[in-house]
């Protein structure tokens, strides 16, 4: 990746973040943000994120790469499991599942 | 946004990099997806549509604060600024405090809390970019698995009804099936296809 495609790509999500916030300031008053087009946009945003962190777990790039799969998958598992357990602790969950990653790929210990 | 920092370190960012990122395009989400598109080869108009997709959640949030904003002494320019502050933070703290603020001083009051948060979001970015020199490449891993875990579970948080359910299940299967069909646009059709048929599955339901 070059250099100049960073910087052109934070130009781009710049763009793309802040025309979001002037229309909202633009359409301030002609706009409800209670249709059901906002209720779709949620949707899509979830749906994107949650689609990023699927394919890291599934198929990270960069230092991911170095991490077995097994211990990402056990690790997210991990962390729903707290998440639901400590009545929805998101700092618990968090440390608790990184650290179990973490240990895993630090001794290099075999799940399977 | 610490680990954030260490997240754009393991994405080739340099330093001046993570502070532009932070500096310009301020909402974790849109520069989380924003960075993953760029290591797996995502072109400008993918990254682009991408965090537009992702952000999109900002434009009704600045509509819900515009009235509360409103001082028809502040010139109408002066809105087109602050609303680069509006992010999930200071917007959720604003709707916590507001009715306990002046009319007349809400629109300073913001200002000073979304800078207040803007401001350290770009020092703990740089911070978490510096600190990743430091440290040992194994705990780097760890710091950079932190982002996506915060993302998934500050997600699982915002469940409130059936619609999300769907799109999460149907996101976490079609992310990395579609990535491998087509690593530009899978992503992003993935998000939107688990996003669409969520909301049309329960268009009409609440729950």
């Amino acid at each position: 990746m070059i250099e100049e495609n960073i910087l052109l790509a934070i130009l781009a999500s710049a763009i793309a973040t802040y025309l979001c916030r002037f229309f909202g300031v633009l359409f301030s008053k002609k706009l409800k943000i209670n249709s059901w087009l906002f209720d779709w946009i949620k949707c899509i945003s979830i749906g994107i994120i949650v689609a990023v962190i699927s394919k890291i777990i599934f198929f990270p790039e960069g230092i991911l790469e170095k991490t077995s799969s097994t211990s990402r998958i056990l690790a997210t598992f991990l962390l729903i499991i707290v998440f639901y357990i400590s009545k929805k602790n998101i700092l618990l969950s968090v440390i608790l599942s990184t650290i179990f990653f973490t240990t895993i790929n630090y001794y290099k210990i075999s799940l399977l | 946004m610490f680990t954030f920092g260490a997240f754009l370190k393991s994405s080739d960012f340099s330093m001046l990099e993570s502070f532009l990122s932070t500096f310009f395009a301020f909402a974790l989400p849109g520069q989380f997806v924003m960075a993953d598109m760029l290591i797996a080869g995502g072109n400008l108009i993918n990254v682009f549509f991408a965090v537009l997709l992702t952000n999109l959640r900002l434009l009704p949030m600045t509509i819900n604060m515009m009235p509360i904003l409103e001082n028809k002494k502040i010139k109408r320019w002066k809105y087109y600024l602050i609303c680069h502050l509006i992010a999930v933070t200071a917007w959720i703290n604003m709707l916590t405090v507001y009715k306990n603020i002046n009319k007349e001083k809400r629109f300073q009051y913001f200002f000073g809390l979304g800078c207040c948060l803007w401001i350290t979001s770009i020092i703990c970015t740089v911070l978490g970019f510096v600190c990743s020199n430091f440290v040992n490449e194994k705990i780097l891993i760890g710091l950079v698995f932190f982002n996506p875990m915060y993302f998934l579970v500050m997600t699982l948080s915002n469940i409130t009804n059936k619609k999300l359910v769907i799109t999460i299940i149907l996101s976490i299967i079609l992310g990395p099936l579609l990535y491998n069909f087509n690593p530009n646009w899978g992503i992003l059709f993935a998000g939107f296809l688990s996003g669409t048929i969520g909301f049309l599955l329960f268009r009409k339901s609440n729950l």
